[in-house]
């Protein structure tokens, strides 16, 4: 059980990744831009993060940076979501430090073996 | 009111009854006498009144619409809801398909679509099949290819396969494939690129023959279908030492990709295996090249672990396809980093009559970063034509290499500007021993515009 | 009545039936026009809006092999938006494109601003002098965001400002942005589609909405709504009108002449070929498209002129009757310049439809319609004075009049039903038809004096303000 930050604009993604994590019973929490996520990391620390690369006002990458430079936050793992046009969005996302990735279109019990071997590295 | 006194027993009209006389004498007898009169004013006052009438219908109409829109919106939301209930576990474990079925009248099928489609881009595998086999069971994917094969529509047609795309169903290929050779443009690329979804890779070859064929079909175009076609493979499985079932990306690509990713993760293997996929990787020609009976001598070459003779090939295409279709093949061979195509590009540099071609042949070999062309690369410094010699001078630039220094400094006087701009560009990337050149130029050179021009990037911050 | 006055009567009369009957001819004229036009851009938008839903738009021309556009934003005294817009622009979706902004001698502090915001630091440039153009200053280069590049240069005028930044420019595309106005993040995919489709496109415009009573946040439009000002919500209609049904269907026929200032994307080469836009004019926009017709038509090329009727920008429209004036009057004398300034393709064939329909069709309408307007109220006030007035046609006529420009109001309301749905209540889309009742008789005569001031100026040779906003900023 976690508490887990999902940054993604399309809401039937998140609804899938809801439905398959409650299940898990995993707390989740849904910020759908940049901006919202910034906002509830000010006043919560999850557990992992699983971060959308293209959303508005801030992209996934910036995020990322922030969460990284940031000391209270760092040790915070990230998962990146992104769409495959986005090659090198991955390798910098890898290099800032990102634990993982997953590529859409994905399948949600790949989903749940990502999240779930990152938070026990943890 | 009841009217039945206006009515004879026999149904005629009473002529002689008040109120129709009322109508007759206040209206049409009026508007007759008016009209014998006042001819023109009364036709007048009749059009304002038509179009006060068009108006007013127009005005109604806009509202219907509008009111259409929030009925629609409202089904909408409340629909999405209750298959979002449904879809979720079926999707993710297996519930039984027939309650999701229920619950989607046949009027509702456009709306399932715009529901359906996010969630048929974003999952794939197991996950993928169960959606495509609602849709199937539904009749979507049947109603789609009949619009496809029989409607005489253009868009109609062409949204048809795009959305057989998007279905990603692998068994409506058959159909799809035929759509290749619509007359209609946009079917031909929305068709393509749905083959591309579907991932076949043996449809690979028709799809690029006839997209090069095709002569109303950009070379943005053709790049666009075919990148799609390089964003559906699963950077994942690369991981999976399965490089070989993915040609599209080239050798360049799939070691960009992975270095980082070795970093992190355990892919030891993974050089040895970009090795042993050459040959993988050479498939990659049957992109850009495409009459069937080139296909098979590529393939066993391929399967003979011969070099490929991408030579021959070129040279085939010289008769076969026109100078546009090569300019696009040459271009993505370019882009793609297809080091066995320099023999070829060379002989073509030489040999073409055409200034397009040989600008993107040179762009190519630039990309290529192909030492060999070196020499011919520094004649076309010569050309009469300015973009092949800026052309040229950039694509040495790209070599980085020091021998190439002086011919290219004869540029910084050119009467073109692009010329000036990429000679000392290219020289200036050869680090220090550029950057002394140009100094020592800046020296000796009485031209302005070129002593502009070297200020300019000597001043750039490296 | 007096001797005098019926010898006044006589010869006033002959005179004032014929321009009655002119008047009518025209006014029928005109409407039958414009609803032809309704009726082509009704097909044109149909067909687009089909061709766009059969096209996979999200995920075109997102390759490397996309055209890259430099994008030239102007600006004069514009301190207090410049850094918000070039934020909002420098967050487009494209794979490659490059932004100059172009700053004209400012003498406030917009190059200030700038500086201290992107991290500019000045290079020493050289640049190819394509076209004439005032003299360069400085140009600076961003560390922080390497597409963006500012230019400072004596003051010279846009078109002077644009033909700079052409010179400066990289990419063979080229579109001329307004400093102030919000553009949609997709507009460039959008716009780009024509040149990628048909190679002989060399110019291409876009529908251009009021961002006045929008909510704004972060450089993109939030929320749509409408201006609370009554000047306001009257253009919304009129814009509509124009970029819907005009636009449209004019370039349906190729012969799109004008393409706002505001957003349009151009054809490097081309507009190098013609010699870039012309210094001084007041309409460098409409002039700029009129001379590319006259070229091509000239060398017999093949050549495109296209428009989209997507929204792709949207512009802060004046709220305050003076500046509306002034606006209106410049852009009066900016078309009669751009129309007198290529009078051999009046009714020459040479030129095609431009020169046989769309020509004249402006000239008439556009160009000297206002002084028919003012001509008709002159005749009637004189008729009234001399009790000649037959009332009923006059009244006839007004709700003639009316009823037609309701018509066309609702035409495009249709348009934008049938594509964008864009004003989200319908109670937006009835207080918007229902001020087209009022229109033709408030809003209509007040712009069309000031058309006809902008006729006289024009034809006076003096030079009006420049109607430069006061910006309330977004």
């Amino acid at each position: 059980m976690a508490k887990i930050l999902i940054i993604e604009d399309d809401e039937h993604i998140w609804k899938l990744i809801e439905y398959r994590l409650k299940k898990e019973k995993h707390e989740l929490v849904w910020a759908c831009d940049g901006l919202k996520a910034l906002e509830i990391l000010e006043t919560t620390k999850p557990d992992l993060i699983i971060s959308d690369i293209m959303i508005p006002y801030m992209d996934g990458i910036q995020i990322l940076k922030k969460v990284k430079e940031d000391d209270n936050l760092k040790e915070i793992p990230v998962i990146m979501l992104t769409s495959k046009a986005q090659e090198q969005d991955i390798i910098t996302g890898l290099e800032l430090g990102a634990q993982d990735y997953m590529a859409k279109p994905f399948s949600p019990s790949e989903l749940i073996l990502r999240v779930n071997r990152v938070l026990k590295s943890n | 009111m009841d009217f039945s006194q206006y009515w004879e027993h026999d149904g005629y009209l009473k002529i002689d009854n008040s109120f129709l006389r009322f109508i007759n004498d206040q209206v049409f007898f009026s508007f007759n006498k008016h009209f014998q009169e006042y001819p023109t004013t009364t036709a007048l006052i009749f059009s304002v009144f038509l179009l006060i009438g068009i108006t007013g219908f127009l005005f109604l109409y806009v509202i219907h619409l509008r009111l259409k829109f929030n009925r629609h919106q409202k089904l909408k939301i409340r629909k999405f809801a209750i298959w979002e209930e449904n879809l979720l576990p079926l999707i993710l474990d297996e519930a039984d398909v027939t309650t999701l079925i229920k619950t989607i009248k046949k009027s509702e099928y456009e709306l399932f679509g715009e529901f359906i489609t996010p969630y048929l881009k974003d999952t794939k595998g197991e996950s993928l099949s169960r959606i495509i086999d609602v849709l199937r069971e539904i009749g979507v994917t049947k109603r789609e290819l009949h619009h496809l094969k029989h409607s005489n529509s253009t868009w109609r047609r062409a949204l048809a396969v795009q959305r057989l795309g998007i279905l990603k169903d692998p068994n409506n290929t058959k159909d799809i494939t035929k759509a290749l050779h619509d007359k209609n443009i946009t079917v031909v690329l929305n068709a393509a690129g749905a083959l591309l979804k579907i991932g076949d890779r043996q449809l690979m070859k028709k799809v690029v023959s006839v997209l090069l064929r095709n002569e109303h079909i950009t070379e943005e175009m053709f790049a666009e279908v075919l990148l799609k076609f390089e964003r559906s493979i699963d950077l994942e499985s690369l991981l999976c030492r399965e490089i070989d079932k993915y040609p599209a990306l080239s050798k360049f690509k799939i070691i960009n990709l992975i270095e980082p990713l070795i970093k992190t993760e355990s892919g030891h293997n993974l050089i040895d295996h970009l090795e042993n996929s050459k040959k993988a990787v050479s498939i990659i020609l049957e992109d850009e090249d495409l009459a069937e009976e080139l296909l098979s001598e590529i393939i066993r070459q391929c399967e003979s672990n011969e070099p490929i003779d991408l030579e021959k090939i070129l040279s085939k295409k010289e008769k076969e396809f026109s100078t546009s279709s090569r300019i696009k093949m040459i271009d993505f061979i370019g882009y793609l980093k297809r080091v066995e195509g320099t023999t070829a590009l060379i002989n073509l540099l030489k040999t073409s009559r055409n200034d397009e071609e040989k600008i993107s042949v040179i762009k190519a070999l630039g990309n290529l970063e192909a030492e060999e062309s070196m020499p011919l690369l520094i004649d076309h410094l010569e050309s009469k034509h300015p973009v092949i010699r800026a052309q040229a001078a950039k694509a040495l630039g790209a070599f980085k290499d020091e021998r190439t220094a002086k011919p290219i400094s004869r540029l910084l006087e050119d009467k073109d500007w692009w010329c000036r701009f990429h000679a000392a560009s290219s020289i200036n990337q050869m680090g220090e021993v550029g950057k002394e050149c140009l100094q020592e130029f800046l020296k000796t050179t009485s031209d302005p515009f070129a002593k502009g021009i070297i200020v300019q990037f000597l001043s750039k911050p490296q | 009545m007096t001797y005098f006055d019926q010898n006044t009567l006589d010869i006033l009369y002959p005179f004032i039936r014929t321009t009655n009957y002119f008047i009518t001819g025209y006014f029928v004229f005109i409407n039958i026009v414009y609803i032809l036009m309704l009726l082509i851009a009704f097909n044109a938008i149909k067909k687009y809006s089909q061709h766009v839903q059969s096209l996979e738009m999200k995920n075109l021309f997102l390759s490397p092999f996309a055209k890259p556009i430099s994008l030239l934003v102007p600006a004069y005294n514009e301190q207090s938006t410049i850094v918000g817009s070039l934020k909002s622009i420098l967050q487009l979706q494209y794979p490659t494109y490059e932004i100059i902004l172009i700053n004209d001698g400012s003498s406030d502090n917009t190059l200030e601003q700038v500086l201290k915001s992107f991290d500019l630091v000045r290079t020493k440039n050289v640049f190819r002098n394509q076209l004439p153009s005032q003299d360069i200053k400085a140009i600076y280069e961003s560390t922080t965001y390497s597409n963006l590049t500012v230019v400072d240069k004596v003051n010279g005028g846009k078109a002077d400002a644009l033909n700079a930044g052409i010179n400066i420019s990289k990419y063979p595309l080229i579109c001329s942005l307004d400093a102030d106005s919000v553009l949609e993040p997709d507009v460039l995919v959008k716009i780009v589609r024509p040149f990628v489709e048909d190679h002989t496109t060399v110019a291409a415009g876009g529908s251009i909405r009021i961002a006045n009573g929008c909510e704004i946040f972060s450089g993109r439009v939030n929320k749509i709504g409408l201006p609370k000002s009554l000047l306001g919500k009257f253009q919304i209609m009129e814009y509509l009108r124009a970029f819907l049904a005009g636009r449209m269907a004019f370039s349906l026929i190729n012969g799109l002449i004008i393409i706002s200032g505001a957003f349009g994307i151009f054809k490097k080469s081309t507009v190098v070929e013609i010699g870039g836009y012309r210094a001084g004019s007041v309409g460098e926009d409409m002039e700029l498209v009129m001379r590319m017709h006259a070229r091509l038509r000239e060398k017999k090329e093949p050549y495109n002129i296209t428009f989209i009727p997507d929204p792709v920008c949207w512009t802060e429209a004046p709220e305050d009757i003076k500046v509306l004036g002034l606006q209106r009057t410049r852009w009066q004398r900016g078309l009669l310049e751009s129309l007198l300034g290529h009078k051999k393709m009046l009714f020459n064939p040479k030129y095609g439809i431009v020169g046989l329909v769309v020509y004249p069709f402006f000239l008439f309408a556009e160009g000297f319609g206002p002084i028919l307007e003012l001509l008709g109220f002159l005749v009637f006030f004189v008729s009234w004075y001399f009790d000649m007035v037959a009332y009923p046609l006059v009244y006839l006529f007004i709700l003639a009049t009316i009823v037609l420009n309701i018509l066309l109001s609702i035409g495009s309301v249709i348009f934008e039903e049938m594509t964008y749905q864009r004003y989200p209540k319908t109670s937006m889309i009835v207080t918007l038809i229902g001020l087209s009742f009022v229109e033709i008789l408030v809003y209509r005569p007040v712009t069309s004096w000031y058309r006809i001031v902008g006729i006289f100026q024009y034809v006076t040779g003096k030079k009006g303000g420049w109607g430069k906003m006061v910006r309330k900023g977004f």
